[in-house]
Protein backbone atom coordinates (compact mmCIF):
# COMPACT_ATOMS: atom_id res chain seq x y z
CA UNK A 1 0.00 0.00 0.00
CA UNK A 2 2.77 2.39 0.93
CA UNK A 3 4.52 1.68 -2.39
CA UNK A 4 1.41 2.28 -4.51
CA UNK A 5 1.03 5.94 -3.57
CA UNK A 6 4.28 7.16 -5.13
CA UNK A 7 3.54 5.25 -8.37
CA UNK A 8 0.12 6.87 -8.55
CA UNK A 9 1.69 10.28 -7.97
CA UNK A 10 4.35 9.69 -10.59
CA UNK A 11 1.68 8.87 -13.15
CA UNK A 12 -0.18 12.09 -12.35
CA UNK A 13 3.01 14.14 -12.55
CA UNK A 14 3.89 12.59 -15.92
CA UNK A 15 0.37 13.22 -17.21
CA UNK A 16 0.50 16.88 -16.12
CA UNK A 17 3.95 17.39 -17.62
CA UNK A 18 2.89 15.75 -20.89
CA UNK A 19 -0.28 17.79 -21.11
CA UNK A 20 1.65 21.04 -20.57
CA UNK A 21 4.23 19.96 -23.10
CA UNK A 22 1.69 19.07 -25.77
CA UNK A 23 -0.75 21.87 -25.10
CA UNK A 24 1.29 24.54 -26.88
CA UNK A 25 3.24 22.28 -29.13
CA UNK A 26 3.65 23.85 -32.52
CA UNK A 27 2.59 21.87 -35.57
CA UNK A 28 5.37 21.49 -38.16
CA UNK A 29 5.61 24.34 -40.67
CA UNK A 30 3.19 23.97 -43.57
CA UNK A 31 4.69 23.24 -46.96
CA UNK A 32 4.76 26.42 -49.00
CA UNK A 33 4.13 26.48 -52.73
CA UNK A 34 6.82 28.15 -54.87
CA UNK A 35 4.94 31.39 -55.32
CA UNK A 36 4.69 31.90 -51.55
CA UNK A 37 8.41 32.30 -50.91
CA UNK A 38 7.73 35.75 -49.52
CA UNK A 39 5.48 34.35 -46.77
CA UNK A 40 7.50 34.11 -43.55
CA UNK A 41 5.91 32.12 -40.73
CA UNK A 42 6.79 32.63 -37.06
CA UNK A 43 6.87 29.28 -35.30
CA UNK A 44 6.21 29.57 -32.43
CA UNK A 45 4.16 32.75 -32.85
CA UNK A 46 5.47 35.96 -31.30
CA UNK A 47 3.54 37.29 -28.31
CA UNK A 48 3.29 41.08 -28.35
CA UNK A 49 4.17 42.95 -25.16
CA UNK A 50 1.51 45.19 -23.58
CA UNK A 51 1.03 48.38 -25.57
CA UNK A 52 -1.41 51.29 -25.63
CA UNK A 53 -1.86 53.09 -28.93
CA UNK A 54 -4.65 55.36 -30.14
CA UNK A 55 -7.05 54.65 -32.99
CA UNK A 56 -8.54 56.93 -35.64
CA UNK A 57 -11.57 57.58 -33.40
CA UNK A 58 -9.30 58.81 -30.56
CA UNK A 59 -9.97 55.59 -28.62
CA UNK A 60 -7.24 53.49 -27.00
CA UNK A 61 -5.96 50.61 -29.11
CA UNK A 62 -4.39 47.88 -26.97
CA UNK A 63 -3.60 44.17 -27.11
CA UNK A 64 -7.31 43.55 -26.46
CA UNK A 65 -8.15 44.99 -29.87
CA UNK A 66 -6.20 42.16 -31.48
CA UNK A 67 -7.92 39.38 -29.48
CA UNK A 68 -10.65 37.06 -30.74
CA UNK A 69 -10.14 37.64 -34.45
CA UNK A 70 -7.44 37.53 -37.09
CA UNK A 71 -5.88 40.83 -38.13
CA UNK A 72 -3.82 42.06 -41.04
CA UNK A 73 -1.40 44.82 -40.06
CA UNK A 74 0.60 47.22 -42.16
CA UNK A 75 3.05 49.86 -40.90
CA UNK A 76 3.54 53.09 -42.85
CA UNK A 77 2.75 56.80 -42.95
CA UNK A 78 0.13 58.77 -44.84
CA UNK A 79 2.59 61.06 -46.64
CA UNK A 80 4.05 58.01 -48.33
CA UNK A 81 3.31 58.35 -52.05
CA UNK A 82 4.21 54.96 -53.46
CA UNK A 83 4.33 51.88 -51.25
CA UNK A 84 1.62 52.71 -48.66
CA UNK A 85 -1.20 53.64 -51.05
CA UNK A 86 -0.28 50.66 -53.22
CA UNK A 87 -0.36 48.30 -50.24
CA UNK A 88 -3.60 49.74 -48.88
CA UNK A 89 -5.21 49.28 -52.30
CA UNK A 90 -4.01 45.65 -52.41
CA UNK A 91 -5.37 44.98 -48.91
CA UNK A 92 -8.70 46.45 -49.95
CA UNK A 93 -8.84 44.23 -53.03
CA UNK A 94 -8.06 41.16 -50.90
CA UNK A 95 -10.70 42.13 -48.33
CA UNK A 96 -13.30 42.06 -51.09
CA UNK A 97 -12.42 38.65 -52.51
CA UNK A 98 -15.03 35.93 -51.90
CA UNK A 99 -12.31 33.54 -50.66
CA UNK A 100 -11.01 35.89 -47.99
CA UNK A 101 -12.41 35.06 -44.52
CA UNK A 102 -14.72 37.91 -43.58
CA UNK A 103 -13.82 37.85 -39.87
CA UNK A 104 -10.65 39.78 -40.53
CA UNK A 105 -9.62 43.13 -39.10
CA UNK A 106 -7.41 45.41 -41.24
CA UNK A 107 -5.14 47.83 -39.39
CA UNK A 108 -2.86 50.55 -40.71
CA UNK A 109 -0.29 51.64 -38.13
CA UNK A 110 1.38 54.98 -38.71
CA UNK A 111 4.97 55.28 -37.49
CA UNK A 112 4.77 59.03 -38.13
CA UNK A 113 2.62 60.18 -35.19
CA UNK A 114 3.86 63.75 -35.51
CA UNK A 115 2.05 64.32 -38.81
CA UNK A 116 -0.53 61.51 -38.68
CA UNK A 117 -3.13 62.60 -36.16
CA UNK A 118 -6.12 60.28 -35.58
CA UNK A 119 -8.31 62.54 -37.76
CA UNK A 120 -5.75 62.48 -40.52
CA UNK A 121 -5.51 58.70 -40.27
CA UNK A 122 -9.26 58.32 -40.48
CA UNK A 123 -9.39 60.23 -43.75
CA UNK A 124 -6.58 58.07 -45.10
CA UNK A 125 -8.00 54.65 -44.17
CA UNK A 126 -11.60 55.59 -45.04
CA UNK A 127 -10.48 56.52 -48.52
CA UNK A 128 -9.33 52.94 -49.14
CA UNK A 129 -12.00 51.14 -47.11
CA UNK A 130 -14.24 52.59 -44.37
CA UNK A 131 -13.83 49.38 -42.35
CA UNK A 132 -10.04 49.71 -42.19
CA UNK A 133 -8.69 51.00 -38.89
CA UNK A 134 -5.93 53.58 -38.56
CA UNK A 135 -3.77 53.46 -35.45
CA UNK A 136 -0.82 55.42 -34.15
CA UNK A 137 0.62 56.39 -30.79
CA UNK A 138 3.56 57.68 -28.84
CA UNK A 139 6.83 56.50 -30.30
CA UNK A 140 7.68 54.62 -27.10
CA UNK A 141 4.42 52.64 -27.35
CA UNK A 142 4.84 52.11 -31.09
CA UNK A 143 8.34 50.79 -30.49
CA UNK A 144 7.12 48.35 -27.84
CA UNK A 145 4.66 46.98 -30.35
CA UNK A 146 6.79 46.81 -33.49
CA UNK A 147 10.16 45.88 -32.03
CA UNK A 148 9.54 42.14 -31.33
CA UNK A 149 8.13 41.62 -34.82
CA UNK A 150 10.92 43.48 -36.60
CA UNK A 151 8.87 46.30 -38.10
CA UNK A 152 11.75 48.76 -38.26
CA UNK A 153 11.49 52.37 -39.43
CA UNK A 154 13.65 55.49 -39.59
CA UNK A 155 13.22 59.16 -40.45
CA UNK A 156 15.19 60.77 -43.24
CA UNK A 157 15.47 64.52 -43.66
CA UNK A 158 14.56 67.34 -41.31
CA UNK A 159 11.82 66.13 -38.98
CA UNK A 160 11.15 69.74 -37.97
CA UNK A 161 10.09 70.46 -41.54
CA UNK A 162 7.13 68.95 -43.35
CA UNK A 163 9.22 67.24 -45.98
CA UNK A 164 10.89 64.34 -44.26
CA UNK A 165 10.59 60.80 -45.50
CA UNK A 166 9.90 57.75 -43.35
CA UNK A 167 11.70 54.59 -44.36
CA UNK A 168 9.78 51.63 -43.05
CA UNK A 169 9.43 47.89 -43.14
CA UNK A 170 6.58 47.14 -45.49
CA UNK A 171 5.64 43.55 -44.92
CA UNK A 172 2.00 42.74 -44.14
CA UNK A 173 1.56 40.92 -40.81
CA UNK A 174 -1.02 38.29 -39.88
CA UNK A 175 -1.95 38.41 -36.19
CA UNK A 176 -3.79 35.40 -34.72
CA UNK A 177 -6.86 35.61 -32.43
CA UNK A 178 -4.60 35.35 -29.38
CA UNK A 179 -2.95 38.60 -30.44
CA UNK A 180 0.28 36.91 -31.53
CA UNK A 181 2.25 37.54 -34.70
CA UNK A 182 1.92 34.41 -36.80
CA UNK A 183 3.34 35.36 -40.20
CA UNK A 184 4.14 38.17 -42.60
CA UNK A 185 4.31 38.61 -46.35
CA UNK A 186 7.22 40.55 -47.85
CA UNK A 187 6.71 43.13 -50.61
CA UNK A 188 6.17 43.71 -53.48
CA UNK A 189 2.52 43.02 -52.67
CA UNK A 190 -0.09 41.66 -55.02
CA UNK A 191 -3.71 40.68 -54.56
CA UNK A 192 -3.00 37.10 -55.65
CA UNK A 193 -0.04 36.43 -53.34
CA UNK A 194 -1.51 38.15 -50.30
CA UNK A 195 -4.83 36.36 -50.65
CA UNK A 196 -3.18 32.98 -51.15
CA UNK A 197 -0.81 33.48 -48.21
CA UNK A 198 -3.60 34.57 -45.88
CA UNK A 199 -5.86 31.65 -46.80
CA UNK A 200 -3.02 29.20 -46.25
CA UNK A 201 -2.27 30.61 -42.79
CA UNK A 202 -5.95 30.62 -41.82
CA UNK A 203 -6.53 27.05 -42.99
CA UNK A 204 -3.40 25.77 -41.26
CA UNK A 205 -3.53 27.59 -37.94
CA UNK A 206 -7.22 28.34 -37.35
CA UNK B 1 14.60 86.51 -99.69
CA UNK B 2 11.48 84.37 -99.99
CA UNK B 3 13.80 81.43 -100.54
CA UNK B 4 15.50 82.22 -97.28
CA UNK B 5 12.20 82.49 -95.45
CA UNK B 6 11.04 79.15 -96.81
CA UNK B 7 14.36 77.58 -95.87
CA UNK B 8 14.08 79.07 -92.40
CA UNK B 9 10.58 77.68 -92.04
CA UNK B 10 11.65 74.23 -93.17
CA UNK B 11 14.59 74.28 -90.80
CA UNK B 12 12.52 75.37 -87.84
CA UNK B 13 9.82 72.80 -88.52
CA UNK B 14 12.39 70.03 -88.81
CA UNK B 15 14.08 71.14 -85.62
CA UNK B 16 10.76 71.16 -83.78
CA UNK B 17 9.93 67.66 -84.95
CA UNK B 18 13.50 66.70 -84.07
CA UNK B 19 12.92 67.90 -80.51
CA UNK B 20 9.53 66.34 -80.04
CA UNK B 21 8.65 62.79 -79.02
CA UNK B 22 12.09 61.45 -78.31
CA UNK B 23 10.63 58.91 -75.91
CA UNK B 24 7.79 56.55 -76.54
CA UNK B 25 5.35 56.98 -73.68
CA UNK B 26 2.83 54.38 -72.55
CA UNK B 27 0.71 53.52 -69.50
CA UNK B 28 1.13 56.90 -67.82
CA UNK B 29 -1.03 56.96 -64.70
CA UNK B 30 -1.22 58.42 -61.22
CA UNK B 31 -2.87 56.63 -58.34
CA UNK B 32 -5.65 58.83 -57.03
CA UNK B 33 -4.71 59.63 -53.47
CA UNK B 34 -6.65 60.15 -50.26
CA UNK B 35 -7.71 63.77 -49.65
CA UNK B 36 -4.94 64.15 -47.07
CA UNK B 37 -2.14 63.30 -49.50
CA UNK B 38 0.62 65.82 -50.00
CA UNK B 39 2.55 63.56 -52.33
CA UNK B 40 1.40 61.43 -55.21
CA UNK B 41 3.24 58.98 -57.40
CA UNK B 42 3.26 58.88 -61.20
CA UNK B 43 3.93 55.66 -63.11
CA UNK B 44 4.82 55.28 -66.79
CA UNK B 45 6.74 53.21 -69.31
CA UNK B 46 9.33 55.18 -71.31
CA UNK B 47 10.98 53.61 -74.36
CA UNK B 48 13.89 55.10 -76.22
CA UNK B 49 13.44 54.34 -79.88
CA UNK B 50 16.06 56.85 -81.00
CA UNK B 51 19.69 56.07 -81.71
CA UNK B 52 21.23 57.98 -78.80
CA UNK B 53 21.03 57.73 -75.02
CA UNK B 54 18.41 59.98 -73.49
CA UNK B 55 19.02 61.39 -70.04
CA UNK B 56 16.17 62.86 -68.00
CA UNK B 57 17.56 65.58 -65.75
CA UNK B 58 14.45 67.05 -64.19
CA UNK B 59 10.68 67.17 -64.30
CA UNK B 60 8.06 69.78 -63.49
CA UNK B 61 4.30 70.23 -63.56
CA UNK B 62 2.00 73.21 -63.27
CA UNK B 63 -0.22 71.14 -60.95
CA UNK B 64 2.51 70.45 -58.36
CA UNK B 65 5.05 72.54 -56.47
CA UNK B 66 7.82 70.03 -57.16
CA UNK B 67 8.31 66.88 -59.20
CA UNK B 68 11.19 64.53 -58.46
CA UNK B 69 12.25 61.16 -59.72
CA UNK B 70 12.48 58.60 -56.94
CA UNK B 71 13.18 54.93 -56.54
CA UNK B 72 11.79 52.74 -53.81
CA UNK B 73 14.15 49.99 -52.82
CA UNK B 74 14.01 47.15 -50.37
CA UNK B 75 17.12 47.16 -48.19
CA UNK B 76 17.83 45.43 -44.91
CA UNK B 77 14.13 44.71 -44.52
CA UNK B 78 13.10 48.34 -45.02
CA UNK B 79 11.58 50.30 -47.86
CA UNK B 80 13.74 53.26 -48.77
CA UNK B 81 12.98 56.11 -51.07
CA UNK B 82 15.88 57.60 -52.87
CA UNK B 83 15.94 60.66 -55.09
CA UNK B 84 17.29 60.04 -58.59
CA UNK B 85 19.28 62.92 -60.08
CA UNK B 86 19.13 61.52 -63.60
CA UNK B 87 17.50 58.66 -65.39
CA UNK B 88 19.38 57.42 -68.45
CA UNK B 89 17.70 55.38 -71.14
CA UNK B 90 19.96 53.72 -73.70
CA UNK B 91 18.89 53.39 -77.36
CA UNK B 92 16.37 50.59 -77.74
CA UNK B 93 15.90 50.31 -73.97
CA UNK B 94 12.86 51.03 -71.87
CA UNK B 95 12.49 52.14 -68.30
CA UNK B 96 9.39 51.31 -66.30
CA UNK B 97 8.22 53.56 -63.49
CA UNK B 98 5.96 51.33 -61.38
CA UNK B 99 4.60 50.84 -57.86
CA UNK B 100 7.36 49.78 -55.49
CA UNK B 101 10.09 50.88 -57.93
CA UNK B 102 10.94 54.04 -59.82
CA UNK B 103 8.27 56.71 -59.69
CA UNK B 104 7.69 60.37 -60.30
CA UNK B 105 7.13 61.87 -56.89
CA UNK B 106 4.58 64.65 -57.32
CA UNK B 107 4.77 66.97 -54.33
CA UNK B 108 2.28 69.49 -52.97
CA UNK B 109 -0.58 69.62 -55.49
CA UNK B 110 -1.65 73.17 -56.41
CA UNK B 111 -5.23 71.95 -56.81
CA UNK B 112 -7.24 68.83 -55.94
CA UNK B 113 -6.15 65.89 -58.08
CA UNK B 114 -9.14 63.75 -59.00
CA UNK B 115 -9.88 60.63 -61.02
CA UNK B 116 -9.71 61.05 -64.80
CA UNK B 117 -7.78 64.31 -64.59
CA UNK B 118 -4.98 64.88 -67.06
CA UNK B 119 -1.73 65.77 -65.32
CA UNK B 120 0.98 67.08 -67.65
CA UNK B 121 4.57 66.62 -66.47
CA UNK B 122 7.37 68.13 -68.49
CA UNK B 123 10.65 66.21 -68.65
CA UNK B 124 13.89 68.09 -69.29
CA UNK B 125 16.61 66.17 -71.08
CA UNK B 126 20.37 66.66 -70.83
CA UNK B 127 20.54 68.00 -74.40
CA UNK B 128 18.26 70.87 -73.42
CA UNK B 129 15.12 69.50 -75.10
CA UNK B 130 11.89 68.68 -73.31
CA UNK B 131 8.93 66.36 -73.60
CA UNK B 132 5.60 66.27 -71.81
CA UNK B 133 4.01 63.16 -70.32
CA UNK B 134 0.24 63.23 -69.85
CA UNK B 135 -0.64 61.17 -66.78
CA UNK B 136 -4.18 60.02 -66.23
CA UNK B 137 -5.42 59.93 -62.63
CA UNK B 138 -6.95 56.56 -61.81
CA UNK B 139 -8.05 54.69 -58.74
CA UNK B 140 -6.41 51.47 -59.78
CA UNK B 141 -3.60 50.44 -62.05
CA UNK B 142 -4.81 50.40 -65.66
CA UNK B 143 -4.41 47.30 -67.77
CA UNK B 144 -0.81 47.47 -68.83
CA UNK B 145 -0.35 47.26 -72.55
CA UNK B 146 3.31 46.28 -72.28
CA UNK B 147 4.87 43.48 -70.29
CA UNK B 148 3.28 42.44 -67.01
CA UNK B 149 4.78 44.01 -63.93
CA UNK B 150 7.64 42.11 -62.36
CA UNK B 151 10.05 43.32 -59.75
CA UNK B 152 13.51 41.97 -59.23
CA UNK B 153 15.45 42.47 -56.05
Amino acid sequence: MKKQIPVFLVIIVIAVVLSIFYRDKEPPLPKLPKDLKRLIISSPPITLPKFTLVDENHKPFTNNNLMGKWSMLFFGYTNCPDVCPTTMAVMNQVSQLADTPKDTQYVFISVDPKRDTPDHLKQFTTYFNPAFMGVTGKRKELDKFRDPIGAIYSYEGDTNSDNYVVNHFSGIYFIDPKGRERAYVLPPHSKTILSKAYQLIRKYYD
Amino acid sequence: MTKNIILFCILSISSITGFAAQLDISDAWIREAPPTAKNLAGYVTLSNKSKKTIEINSAKSTLFAHVQMHVTSFEKGMMHMEKLKHVKIAPGEKVIFMPGGRHFMLMKPTKAIKTNMDVPVELKFSDGTAQTIHFKVQKEKPLITGKPEKTKH
